[in-house]
């Protein structure tokens, strides 16, 4: 019994002595080479994917520079499991772009989703000279493919009037199309003191009137061809202040569409402040802002086919690189007119309101001669040219019309212009 | 007995030993196996084939002869052979130059086709044939028409480079004529003398063009003019229109576009923007007492006018207004369009041809891009 005890007593040590005591093995071989990897995903188009969402705003006048119906922050979203309602836009994935000719392409080319967004009256200072142009609605249908953004906006005007005393219709706004921006007019300067300060309309044959500070009017001699650099004062001649040119201030039928991207507030009053105002107001800005600002006007842009490109940083209103689809047709402060029609003087007059003067395109265009206009009654100038514009300022294209009260207009960029000054859908 | 116990023991020592030693450690990780292929670069799918027509004139835009139905083909499935035109695919930094040159296989990566003219509208000009190359690359689409003018004296058809549209003209000495009624209705229209190439893509899809081609279009016009539209709402085709005298000069093929509008006037619209041609016409209403009347006559004189018979092109920028007061001698002429730069949709195809005077042969080839966003050009 004892032999066996002994025997497993041994055997338990031999255990012990066998765990403790017993060496590594040796290090085995290297394992062998990995599997090859697999193959590099295919490149992908970078322009598939559906834009970010964006904001936008938008300001609609009727025949004025100021006091729009307008909407802001407007959320535009390119998914269209959403749904638009009044402050969504979805925009549409299309195959075949909507052709861009001013007409409501409705669902065939923008898709099943549309908006109809509510207008209110922009008029910050309550300045009561401002009319509210009274547009309450815009219908705003978008789209977009794989490089370009499309949109489509309709509202209609209305006209409102009131009785004056002989009982006579004065049209507080009209339903018509206004697209004969800052229309100048040459006549008889009214019978009450001249202002030397804000009337510098003034003109006389080949004797204009300057501002030569804030009070003193000089006559100035200009021989023809106008050059300012060669005017001089002519101190015999005698001052005419009978007739003067004068900028009737007429606006035009303008639609802005003001994009954003991040988001940061406040920034829609900022733009519409910018963009409507017209007493020099200057929104503090914030300095990373970044709007994008499509501005048609049915007398500025309209006539090329294109809507008018700028942009908003933190130091204010900017033009997109590139030069604008209009000139202006005239100089502050020497007053005159830059140019006029080949067939001017005296082709639009009181008596001949009809005449079509606007456009007019860079090549009717000539420069301005003093002579021979009528005193007799009121002539008219238009107040810019018609050019076309180029590079940046030339990215959206546009096209519109009116009917029955009614504007279209339809507009197109391209997602990414590769332009700075735009921002990239 | 002892002994043998031991030699057990012993022996079970070392299978324990055998059997409990702890394994060596494991080798070292094998090397990284080598990285997959790389991943294939992003490229342009093939546009879709579609069907196209084609068409040349000698001289007058009315007689033209041209193939009403062609295949374009992308896929590289099809070959140059009867009414299908392959278009290649272009090689990376392989450029055709739009000069009217052919380069050959080598500039347009492939061979071209000759396709089968026939009279089409008007009156037979008996260009049977158009050589028809084509070729795309990420961005853009190529094309190059050749075809060779013939004289058929019978029929008053004679080959030649023809680069003269209309003119206003005036048969009369106008210093004879006095009042601005007469002088105005004195001028007249010359005939057009230009040679023409014309395409036509479907912008969508229009009904039954895959079997009759730009026939299905084609609708019979006031005045003994022919004319297009689509038969059905929403459909629009796509033209472009190079023309020897007219928009050669500017290097744009006038870009247009049709619908289903039936009027001869309305039907055919320019793309977006400004076109790059304009017509220089001015209609105006003369009163003499009950007797209203209307006429047209030139809106605008060369700088250099009168009688200067300004040639094409006739810029914007060398325009003064023709006031009517002007002594036009007899013969006087000026042009009926005028050229601008055009601006938007409408620049969208550049497009320039050669005339090779030997062989009485025009080249013209045309650039556009495949995709261009606008509703009014067939995407490709």
């Amino acid at each position: 019994m004892r032999k066996w005890y002994l025997l497993i007593i041994l055997m338990l040590i031999a255990a012990v002595v066998a765990c403790l005591g017993g060496c590594d093995g040796n290090e085995g071989p290297p394992g062998d080479k990995g599997d090859k990897g697999p193959n590099g995903l295919g490149g992908t188009d970078p322009f598939t994917a559906a834009p970010s969402p964006s904001y936008v705003s938008i300001g609609i006048t009727n025949a004025t520079l100021d006091g729009p119906a307008g909407i802001k922050h407007v959320l535009v979203a390119f998914d269209s499991t959403m749904t638009g309602n009044s402050d969504t836009v979805v925009a549409n994935y299309v195959s075949q772009p909507p052709l861009i000719d001013g007409t409501d392409g409705e669902e065939p080319e923008y898709g099943d989703q549309s908006s109809k967004l509510r207008l209110s009256f922009f008029n910050p200072t309550a300045d009561p000279a401002i009319q509210d142009p009274n547009i309450y609605e815009v219908l705003c249908r978008a789209a977009y493919d794989e490089e370009y953004i499309y949109m489509m906006l309709q509202w209609k005007e209305i006209s409102i009037s009131v009785k004056d005393s002989t009982g006579a219709d004065v049209f507080l706004v009209l339903a018509s199309i206004s697209n004969e921006l800052n229309e100048l007019r040459y006549s008889r300067k009214p019978d009450t003191a001249f202002n030397a300060v804000t009337e510098k309309w003034d003109t006389t044959f080949n004797y204009f009137r300057i501002d030569t500070g804030d009070v003193v009017i000089d006559t100035v001699y200009c021989p023809p061809p106008y050059d300012f650099l060669i005017c001089e004062i002519d101190t015999d001649a005698a001052i005419d202040t009978s007739y003067y040119w004068k900028s009737t201030g007429i606006g035009e039928d303008r639609l802005a569409v003001i994009w954003n991207q991040s988001d940061q507030t406040p920034w829609d009053d900022d733009a519409f402040d910018l963009l409507f105002r017209k007493d020099g107001y200057q929104p503090a800005l914030p300095s990373a802002l970044m709007l994008d600002v499509w501005l048609w006007g049915a007398s500025s842009s309209d006539p090329v086919g294109s809507a008018d490109d700028w942009w908003i940083d933190g130091s204010g209103l900017v033009a997109d690189a590139g030069s604008a689809p209009y000139l202006n047709n005239f100089s502050e402060p020497d007053s005159l007119p830059l140019y006029m029609n080949r067939l001017d003087p005296n082709l639009r007059t009181l008596t001949t309101p009809g005449t079509v003067i606007y456009p007019l395109w860079y090549f009717d265009a000539v420069g301005f001669r003093q002579a021979g206009w009528r005193t007799t009654t009121t002539v008219f100038l238009p107040g810019i040219v018609t050019v076309t514009p180029t590079l940046s300022r030339a990215d959206v294209y546009a096209a519109s019309t009116f009917d029955n009260g009614v504007w279209t207009v339809e507009m197109r960029r391209a997602r990414d212009t590769h332009n700075g000054d735009d921002l990239s859908f | 007995m002892k002994t043998r116990l031991l030699v057990g023991i012993g022996l079970m020592i070392a299978l324990l030993l055998g059997l409990v030693g702890c394994e060596g450690i494991s080798g070292p990780r094998g090397e990284t196996g080598d990285p997959g292929d790389t991943g294939q670069p992003w490229q342009a799918q093939p546009p879709a084939n579609r069907f196209f027509s084609l068409a040349v004139c000698n001289g007058q835009i009315v007689d033209h002869n041209g193939a009403a139905k062609l295949y374009l083909s992308f896929d590289g499935e099809h070959q140059n052979a009867g009414d299908t035109v392959v278009s290649y695919r272009l090689a990376d930094g392989q450029v055709p130059t739009i000069d009217g040159i052919d380069e050959g296989e080598s500039g347009w990566g492939g061979v071209a086709n000759t396709v089968v003219m026939q009279k089409a509208a008007g009156s037979d000009n008996f260009i049977t044939a158009a050589t028809v190359r084509s070729a795309w690359d990420e961005s853009y689409i190529y094309f190059q028409v050749k075809w060779t003018e013939v004289t058929n004296e019978a029929y008053g058809v004679t080959a030649g480079e023809s680069t003269t549209p209309e003119r206003w003209y005036t048969p009369s000495n106008l210093l004879d004529l006095g009042a601005g009624w007469a002088r105005a209705k004195a001028w007249e229209l010359t005939q057009s003398n230009e040679d023409f190439l014309l395409m036509m893509f479907e912008i969508g899809s229009t009904k039954w063009f895959d079997r009759d081609g730009c026939y299905v279009t084609c609708h019979a016009g006031t005045a003994g003019t022919n004319f297009h539209h689509t038969n059905f709402v929403r459909e629009r085709m796509d033209t472009w229109m190079w023309s020897a005298g007219l928009t050669q000069p500017t290097g744009f093929a006038a870009d247009r576009y049709f619908d289903s509008d039936t009027d001869p006037l309305l039907s055919l619209s320019w793309d977006v923007g400004t076109p790059s041609y304009r017509v220089n016409d001015q209609t105006v209403r003369f009163e003499f007492g009950d007797n209203d009347s209307s006429t047209t006559f030139p809106l605008y004189q060369h700088a250099n006018d009168p009688n200067y018979d300004a040639p094409y092109p006739f810029w914007d920028y060398e325009m003064v207004t023709e006031t009517n007061n002007v002594d036009w001698q007899a013969g006087s002429s000026v042009p009926r369009y005028y050229s601008s730069i055009p601006f938007g949709s409408t620049a969208d195809v550049t497009a320039f041809g050669h005339y090779d005077s030997d062989t009485n042969t025009w080249t013209v080839e045309l650039k556009r891009r495949l995709v261009t966003g606008n509703g009014d050009d067939a995407q490709f």
